[in-house]
């Protein structure tokens, strides 16, 4: 202490000497308090190595080679590099052939014949194996677990051994909802699949093979075969949280595979907040898996309360909803929830989401670890509810997109199957991830063709538009009207281009007769060599802006009401804006025409002809890819191909068409008797009462193909924003649709 | 030399004079560091001193390895306890011999040190192994050809202390660890050259590591974006049979076929001109980047493409795995081709709008800035990816992959018609009860109208008794707010049940319940939109350079005034939590324009125009609520604009959006 004392300072230098000595050696990187010191330090370099990992060999990393085709693989490695031949489909293009039904096949469940029936509506159907790019059995694959009594077909490989085209499985899709059997249900199906690709749902990580199979959700027995379906319709609600946080509502399972979530769900309950409720009751002998009488007595306590409680309106009052694994990793559940707009819980280690390949779930689902199931509850609540208002309507699109009927899920397989044949030709994520998602992005085309990401990307629109004419007047001398009525666009600055399609059987008149277009505009004359009334609603390449107006030879327009109709158009790119508007409406009393079509006035609309419409040229590609069955109906009648268009863009866009302005001339024709003209001059071919009966019959045929009526009501139309207000006419831009009569 | 002996025996002297100085000192400091040293002094820290003689340690069984485990899956090769928060650790780096003096670990390349080091110096580093959630091992795997023994080194990896198999170690390599045999264990594996055939599908992350190669790209510094390009196509050989056939189909472009020459990295034209790789490829649209089983996968060239704008065309057999395929939108901004389809590429170059290759070469050197341009990115983006996977409820989501959006995405993006549940009116009253009334009892008339909020805005005046209120069949709450403050009018309200609130002004007596009815119709039809009566226009002034509020009648429409117009409830909480709090105080101190902020909160969200409804009785004032007193004096105009153009700066842009439209009933019989 006396050394202290005396020579305390030179101590205390030493100390700090040695302290710095230390710290200098140690030049410790952890996170700790010293870490400003040490980013001090690091400005010097003083030690990169000069080597570079890949100065040798370039930095290409050797594969191994695949092995060849010729030799038979172990079914698990197949990819579609060794398994899979794709010369048919770069020769024919992607084709896909069904094998026609043989009693040696055995009996098809109605779910099966669902997804053949789906995939004869596919445009990429063919009865030609000899193009076929990817073929389908019509063996019932759906259900492989043997304890399905009906519906599991015996002898799979017997029968497979009946069909010579079998090849070992190459270019075969197999679809599977049900693999595997108790008690351990090892996703087995019960044959050898060979080469042959695998649409299964419940597959696993481990069972998975990475770019050859698909993984499909599981449906039940009622999906919808046809057409898209909505999502509950209040998803997009403020505050965005339901009344319970979490719910879920299901079997309990005491024992076995899946158990595990499954029994310790009941932890979690509060009633309100988190509502889990689980039953014992199933199976034959759920009884006998109690070890004692106090597992009974909460088995009976739990079943009383599950039966309070509605399933479909838990899903509706609730933020997330639960989709734990069953005896197999999907259930019905997970579907059905999105379809209520509840955020999924996934709580299925392993599984791989349907469609993954494709889409993004991280953005409308939470895939949690079942390991973690106790603690979801607090995590949840930190998810901001402007987050769950983006995940329900995420997972609301998905529903109608890809899952809300057996045509969409078979579309989407294909489709996914086509991309990875033809990666060119296929969609960014961001467009499986959006409205109006893939299915509606015809192949080759890019998404900055269409009018749906316009806001989202940025996109630009042309200023201008194409006046398409349809011309099928059969009297030379009364080309009158459309003379008038090209002036009229002439005149209008935002029309820059105008074609006439020339449908009639006699030449059209020479150049001369034509009225010239003003500098920086062209005219163009298109004779149809075919004529098919489908061919007005052709993408034709001459086409040269986004926007083209649809016009009948003998409709008569002003200048501002076209100018303001293409002005309107720019906000609504993605609907179909015109004139004379339709609606469609029920009569369930008819069996054979529920479905009916009117020109009588109402106070709303769901239809507007296409014979003035402004429609992006975009979903002329898409009409002309309508199933075949629709367009032959179109061509065969040479009528219907305005109620079709309407059909087609309400289904991709979930939105009505627009109506602009209004014209006196069709207030006077109200309540008239319906085969009557209520278009005064639009097309007089509409005035025989065979035509009006034909579009009945074709709103009803339509509603059969689609699955669903696409049509959607609207209330709104839209006018100068001046229109018959008491102002000044020269203060109006649009004066003269205000008094325009014919 | 006599100075210095006298120095060093004054210095032994001085020893001697003060050896008990140094006993003390000694114990001093012995306990010192014992007091102060961490409670778990057997972690080590990290060096990354002394690279040229790295500590060399002998491992002694080089024998036994854990084989590459092709079963791993998220769930069972992943200790997720380990991670509740995402945490890395990285051992001393050192090399390892078998006893032989030879070492059985590749030298340290420049790569792989800076990856160690920004791992040493990122917040994710600890030096607890134990407890780490992410273990990387101290050897360069980057280049597994650089291994001699493939065999000893994997025995090298079992023995590194908390190797447990390789659970959250996680192995780096440019090379397929599983084709090179390297036994990882249940270690998870990044490489770039992932296939359909190697991954461990959810396990295993496809990456593409920086490389020297790319450093003149990364100091590129002069602005080469818009620089026209002399050639459509450069492509890279030697190729694969295959791709070299396509090769040959593609013509009409202006194509620069290289193939390497001399050394690494140089590559020459068929005229022999030798070019500078990768810059040169900044002379060309697109770049033909490819995989084959023969040559492997060009993914530098890939990285380089991106880096110099240049569009990559992918060509290849079916397996191969993009880096971070799963997050990363390739599909956005490169093209691939199998080798049988190359014939097509020549016509889709053609064909290729120009405007999309802007966008796709903005969005790959984004790509490339983002994830390729160093070790560090690399590892970054790789984080983000355990990220996503440990922390499902709170993803990074689609900007941190895909660079944050050029547009606007509608937060009510479904745009389905709203279900008919009614909507809330909310009144904001100061003290005009009779007027306010009035109001009630004509919006009482609207069939759709569920509930009446009045939001009593008066502090020294207590709002009148329930008892006094008009008798109506609905209920009516009465919201007394602490500060007379514009901004509450859009307060979220709980008392709000509906997602369609109905703001109104408390003297807005001219709307007829038909007109209201309609205007609710026409919001649920268009649901993201701020639907209502008397309209504004924003205009540019070109002489000033700014905004002028406008409000005669015009042809176009930019504003609805919040004195009736309905919103989605959405909107209130976009107001009052998501702008930035000082507009809003701004807005509440000038106790003004809070319904143009409204406008701006709305537009700025959903890059749409507000909608106007046309009342049968024209609204006579020029600003509704404030009739009387304010929109005579022309310093109220003035002070709009300058609302405007306050916002325009604080929101960065100007959001608003001017449509010629208006809503109009259906069929004209209500006009």
């Amino acid at each position: 202490m006396r050394c202290i004392k005396r020579y305390g300072l030179a101590c205390v230098a030493i100390f700090l000497l040695i302290l710095y000595i230390n710290h200098q050696a140690q030049y410790a990187l952890s996170n700790d308090e010293h870490g400003e010191n040490h980013r001090k330090r690091r400005s010097r370099d003083y030690n990169e190595p000069n080597i570079s990992y890949d100065d040798e060999e370039n930095g290409v990393g050797a594969f191994d080679e695949v092995e060849t085709v010729n030799r038979v693989l172990d079914s698990r490695q197949c990819r579609m590099e060794n398994c899979f031949n794709d010369a048919n489909c770069k020769k024919h293009g992607f084709k896909v052939y069904i094998y026609p039904r043989k009693e040696e096949y055995g009996t098809l469940s109605a779910n099966y014949l669902k997804i053949l029936n789906s995939i004869k509506r596919t445009p990429y159907y063919t009865e030609n194996i000899s193009e076929a790019c990817i073929k389908i059995l019509s063996v019932d694959s759906i259900d492989r677990d043997p304890l399905s009594k009906e519906r599991y077909v015996k002898n799979f490989a017997g029968r497979l051994s009946q069909i010579p085209t079998w090849n070992n499985g190459e270019n075969h899709l197999v679809f599977n909802l049900y693999s595997g059997t108790w008690p351990d249900y090892l996703e087995d199906l019960g044959f050898d699949l060979g080469h042959a690709m695998l649409a299964k749902a419940s597959i696993s990580y481990q069972k998975y093979r990475s770019g050859f199979d698909v993984s499909l959700p599981l449906w039940g027995e009622t999906h919808p075969a046809k057409g898209k379906h909505y999502a509950e319709s209040a998803i997009a609600k403020w505050p965005s949280f339901g009344a319970h946080l979490m719910s879920f509502k299901g079997k309990r399972y005491l024992n076995g595979i899946g158990s595990v979530t499954r029994n310790s769900l009941y932890h979690l309950h509060d009633g309100s907040r988190s509502v889990m409720l689980t039953t014992c009751r199933h199976g034959k002998d759920w009884e006998k898996l109690c070890p004692n009488r106090e597992c009974l007595d909460k088995c009976a306590a739990d079943n009383e309360e599950y039966d309070r409680w509605d399933y479909i309106s838990l899903l509706k009052n609730s933020t997330f909803c639960l989709v734990p694994r069953g005896r197999r990793l999907g259930s019905f559940r997970f579907i059905e929830t999105l379809q209520q707009a509840c955020v999924p819980v996934v709580l299925a280690d392993d599984w791989v989401l349907p469609f993954s390949e494709v889409i993004d779930w991280e953005r409308s689902t939470i895939n949690w670890d079942e390991k973690l199931l106790l603690e979801l509850g607090q995590h949840l609540e930190d998810v901001s509810p402007a987050n769950v208002l983006r995940m329900r309507q995420e997972g609301a699109n998905l529903y109608s997109t890809y899952f809300s009927s057996v045509d969409q899920i078979v579309k989407t397989t294909l489709e996914i199957i086509r991309q990875r044949i033809f990666p060119e030709a296929s969609a960014p994520q961001f467009v499986w991830n959006s409205t109006p998602g893939a299915l509606s992005l015809v192949p080759n085309l890019r998404p900055s063709n269409t009018p749906f990401y316009i806001e989202k990307k940025e996109h630009s629109l042309d200023t201008k538009f194409t006046a398409l004419i349809h011309t099928v007047q059969t009297v030379p001398s009364s080309a009158a009207p459309i003379i008038k009525l090209i002036k009229n666009l002439w005149k209008t600055e935002s029309c820059g281009q105008v074609i006439v399609l020339w449908a009639c059987e006699h030449p059209p008149p020479v150049d001369s007769r034509w009225p010239p277009p003003p500098k920086g505009k062209s005219f163009l004359l298109l004779r149809e060599d075919e004529l098919k009334v489908s061919n007005r609603l052709f993408p034709y390449d001459q086409i040269e802006y986004d926007a083209v107006l649809s016009l009948d030879n003998d409709v008569s327009l002003h200048p501002e009401e076209i100018a303001f109709a293409f002005s309107t158009w720019l906000s609504f790119p993605e609907r179909i804006v015109g004139f004379p508007s339709r609606r469609h409406y029920n009569r369930s009393s008819s069996k054979t025409t529920p479905w009916r079509y009117t020109s009588q006035w109402g106070n709303h609309y769901s239809i507007v002809l296409t014979g003035a419409a402004i429609i992006h040229k975009y979903y002329f590609h898409l009409f002309q890819s309508l199933p075949s069955t629709m367009l032959k109906k179109v061509n065969d009648y040479s009528n219907c191909e305005d109620i079709l268009m309407n059909f087609m863009v309400s289904d991709i866009s979930g939105q009505p068409p627009v109506k602009v302005t209004q014209k006196k001339q069709y207030m006077t024709k109200t309540d008239s008797t319906e085969p009557q003209p209520v278009v005064g001059k639009l097309a007089s071919r509409w005035e025989n009462n065979a035509h009006f009966t034909e579009r009945q019959q074709c709103m009803n045929f339509f509603v059969d193909e689609y699955g669903t009526v696409p049509l959607i009501d609207t209330e709104v139309r839209f006018d100068p924003l001046l229109f018959r207000d008491d102002v000044a006419r020269m203060r109006k831009k649009y004066p003269n649709v205000d008094t325009v009569e014919t | 030399m006599h100075k210095e002996k006298k120095e060093s025996s004054s210095l032994a002297e001085f020893f001697q004079r003060w050896k008990s100085t140094f006993f003390y000192s000694f114990v001093l400091v012995s306990i010192y560091l014992w007091a102060t040293a961490p409670p778990k002094t057997n972690y080590q820290n990290l060096r990354l001193d002394r690279l040229s003689s790295l500590p060399l340690l002998k491992v002694e069984n080089l024998v036994d390895t854990d084989p590459f485990d092709s079963d791993c899956r998220w769930s069972n090769c992943w200790d997720i306890f380990n991670c509740t928060k995402l945490t890395v650790y990285a051992p001393p780096l050192q090399h390892f011999h078998d006893g032989g003096k030879k070492k059985v670990t590749p030298d340290i390349s420049r790569e792989f040190y800076s990856l160690y080091k920004w791992v040493a110096e990122s917040e994710y580093y600890t030096n607890n192994a134990e407890t780490a959630c992410v273990r990387l091992p101290p050897i360069d795997f980057l280049s597994l050809s650089r291994v001699e023994n493939i065999q000893k080194a994997s025995a090298v990896l079992k023995n590194l202390p908390y190797w447990n198999g390789g659970k959250n170690w996680v192995i780096f390599s440019s090379h397929s660890v599983k084709d090179f045999e390297l036994e990882t264990g249940e270690a998870l594996v990044a490489t770039s050259t992932l296939t359909d055939f190697t991954v461990r599908h959810g396990f295993d992350i496809p990456i593409s590591f920086y490389s020297h190669f790319l450093r003149p790209i990364v100091d590129l510094s002069e602005d080469f974006f818009e620089e026209e390009r002399t050639y459509d196509l450069i492509s890279l050989g030697p190729f694969e049979s295959s791709i070299e056939t396509g090769l040959r189909s593609i013509s009409g472009l202006s194509q620069l076929k290289l193939n390497k020459c001399g050394s690494a990295d140089s590559y020459c034209s068929i005229t022999g001109e030798s070019f500078e790789i990768p810059l040169s490829m900044k002379k060309a649209k697109f770049c033909l980047v490819s995989y084959s089983a023969k040559f492997g996968f060009q993914n530098k060239m890939l990285a380089a493409a991106l880096g110099t704008g240049c569009y990559p065309i992918i060509v290849g057999k079916y397996s191969l795995q993009l880096p971070f395929q799963e997050k990363i939108d390739w599909n956005e901004f490169s093209t691939t081709f199998r080798p049988s389809d190359m014939h097509k590429i020549a016509d889709f170059i053609q064909k290729f709008p120009k405007e999309d290759l802007i966008r796709a070469r903005e969005r790959g050197i984004w790509t490339f800035d983002k994830f390729f341009s160093s070790m560090g990115a690399v590892f970054e983006g790789f984080l983000g990816h355990l990220h996503d996977r440990l922390f499902p409820h709170k993803v990074h989501g689609v900007d941190f992959w895909n660079g944050p959006i050029r547009g606007v995405q509608s937060p009510l993006f479904l745009n389905r018609i709203a279900p008919d549940e009614g909507f809330t009116a909310v009144i904001l009253a100061y003290d005009r009860v009779e007027s306010l009334y009035r109001v009630i009892e004509s919006v009482a008339k609207a069939p759709g109208l569920k509930k009446v909020l009045v939001i009593w805005n008066n502090q020294s005046k207590a709002p009148p008794l329930a008892s006094t209120f008009p008798q109506i069949s609905i209920p009516i709450r009465v919201i007394q707010t602490k500060k007379n403050v514009l901004s509450n009018r859009f307060y979220p309200y709980d008392e709000i049940e509906t997602s369609c609130v109905l703001s109104i002004d408390d003297d807005i007596v001219m709307l007829t319940a038909d007109e209201i009815q309609f205007g609710y119709q026409v919001w649920r039809e268009y649901p993201d939109r701020l639907v209502g009566y008397p309209n504004r226009l924003h205009l540019w002034e070109e002489d000033k350079q700014n905004w002028k509020y406008e409000s005669e009648w015009t042809n176009a429409n930019s504003m609805i005034l919040t004195g009736a117009a309905f919103y989605h409830k959405y909107f209130s909480h976009a107001y009052y939590h998501q702008t930035p709090a000082k507009i809003v105080n701004w807005v509440d101190e000038h106790m003004n324009c809070e319904d143009i902020l409204m406008n701006f909160v709305i537009a700025n969200q959903t890059a749409k125009a507000p909608l106007k409804v046309s009342p049968r009785k024209k609204f006579k004032c020029t600003e509704c609520s404030q009739q009387v007193s304010i929109s005579v004096d022309p310093g109220h105009m003035v002070e709009r604009s300058e609302c405007i153009n306050f916002f325009v700066k604080e929101f960065g842009k100007m959001p608003l959006k001017a449509v010629e439209f208006r809503a109009d009933p259906g069929k004209l019989y209500l006009l």
